[in-house]
């Protein structure tokens, strides 16, 4: 059996065959041409079953794209990195490419969601943004990595929890759409943390008891007293420097903060990511199986943008209880990680 | 002299301060700059005229991206104004490297 990605020639080449053996392959390939944008990829599996009948799979597969900005801050950059080209030497190009990759495949594997969108969007990504830049973001279209000051901050790309999470602020720009700021925003950031995280520990197969739960560990340098910048375990202990200071991320509702940075969207989303923390410890075993499935039900169960953190607390009760029953252990698990953080979830859902 | 409408309005030799403060991205680790020049206040004065204080783009599509908050503290007003990161650039942007390389961190 082989399997790879098919360039929009090759998939041409199999549609037009008339070879009665290439007969299904000709028919999947078509559908692909059909449906698909001329960007969009799919990965197509040939195999011949027992009767020796030929047998095509199609399946998605990402499209990825990764720039060098050259330490400017001119978006996107030359392309150094296209889907299917081996790796280069630039190690942040293929850290960038991998974790799109990991990403990709946490959302289509698992939960069944092609891409960004939901139809294949093509991934693109820009590294060695700015100069001595400290920080990665995503700008509506792409994902865009600085090369950090060296200092404090290393890499952005080193650790698929960043890329993760950045990708998943796609995903949630195209589905909840939650807004930046105050609750939701704080929301918007824990998903993209929970989501970060699941792509981390789906590609090393780790358990929720296994796990780190760390967001960005490995970001510091050596010369930083900590081990990454969020603990969804933990929050609030992920660093204490003196430059720093210490880890601000609050681990429950009683100490919500209100500042900058949107109302503090990357300090209060420590409360849900704890909150999800709970959900996956108390069912065990991989957090994306059952704890992750709820939290991506809930993201698509029509949230409102200025969804709060009971609303969301409400939604994620619903969307367990839609999926494993009223009574089930999953259910209970979920209101107990809500009540673990002082945050209700016994209102109505709001959608 | 009739005063233009983002004239900080500051006679050289009194009291400036500028303070930058950025907040947010990924990290979420608010960082800080201040700068209270003496001898050069005209230069200075040049830079922050130069800024469109009332006409700040907004960016409503970025996640994770610095937000910067500059402030002008002069003695007779407070300049303030909430620039997206996607918008530093022009006379923001020259303010800021200026106000970053000669100012105190922390």
């Amino acid at each position: 059996m082989s399997a790879g990605i098919v360039p929009p020639y090759l998939l041409s080449r199999i549609a037009q065959s008339d070879a009665p053996e290439f007969q299904q392959a000709a028919v999947a390939a078509q559908q692909t041409l059909v449906h698909d944008e001329p960007r969009r990829a799919a990965r197509l599996t040939l195999s011949l079953d027992a009767k020796h009948d030929l047998v095509a799979e199609l399946t998605d597969a990402p499209n990825r794209t990764i720039s060098d900005a050259h330490h400017t801050e001119t978006l996107p950059g030359r392309v150094v990195r296209a889907e299917g080209a081996d790796p280069v030497a630039d190690v942040a190009v293929n850290e960038a490419y991998d974790g799109l990759g990991a990403t990709f495949a946490l959302f289509s594997e698992v939960y069944g969601r092609n891409s960004i969108d939901g139809q294949g969007l093509p991934l693109d990504g820009t590294v060695h943004y700015g100069s001595l830049y400290d920080n990665a973001f995503w700008n509506g279209d792409r994902m865009v990595f600085g090369d950090g000051d060296g200092q404090v901050f290393g890499r952005f790309t080193s650790s698929y929890t960043v890329v993760g999470h950045e990708l998943t602020h796609g995903v949630t720009q195209y589905t909840a759409g939650l807004v930046y700021k105050d609750q939701p925003g704080a929301l918007n950031e824990s998903i993209s943390d929970v989501f970060g995280s699941l792509v981390e520990q789906y590609a090393k197969k780790q358990t929720a008891a296994t796990a780190s739960w760390l967001i960005g560990e490995g970001l510091f340098t050596k010369s930083v007293h900590g081990v990454a910048l969020r603990s969804m375990k933990a929050p609030g202990t992920a660093y204490d420097d003196p430059r720093l200071g210490k880890d601000p991320q609050p681990a429950d509702f009683a100490h919500y903060v209100k500042t900058t940075d949107e109302g503090g969207v990357h300090l209060n989303s420590g409360i849900p990511n704890h909150a999800f923390y709970l959900v996956a410890h108390r069912l065990g075993g991989h957090a994306w199986v059952k704890a992750g499935q709820i939290w991506y039900d809930t993201l698509l169960s029509g949230l409102r943008p200025t969804t709060d953190f009971a609303g969301f607390a409400a939604a994620t009760v619903a969307a367990a209880a839609k999926r494993y029953g009223d009574s089930s252990a999953e259910v209970a698990a979920v209101r107990a990680g809500w009540t673990g953080v002082g945050v209700k979830s016994d209102g109505a859902a709001k959608g | 002299m009739a005063r233009r409408k983002d004239d900080p309005g500051t006679p050289p030799g009194a009291a400036l301060s500028i303070l930058v403060v950025r907040s947010g991205g990924f990290a979420g680790i608010s960082q800080q700059w201040r700068v209270e020049p003496h001898d050069d206040q005209e230069q200075w004065l040049e830079l922050l005229r130069a800024c469109p204080w009332g006409a700040v783009g907004r960016d409503t599509e970025s996640r994770d991206r610095f937000v910067w908050r500059i402030e002008a503290h002069l003695p007779r007003t407070v300049r303030t104004a909430s620039v997206p990161d996607a918008h530093l650039v022009g006379p923001w942007r020259v303010l800021v490297d200026r106000v970053q390389e000669a100012g105190t961190h922390g």
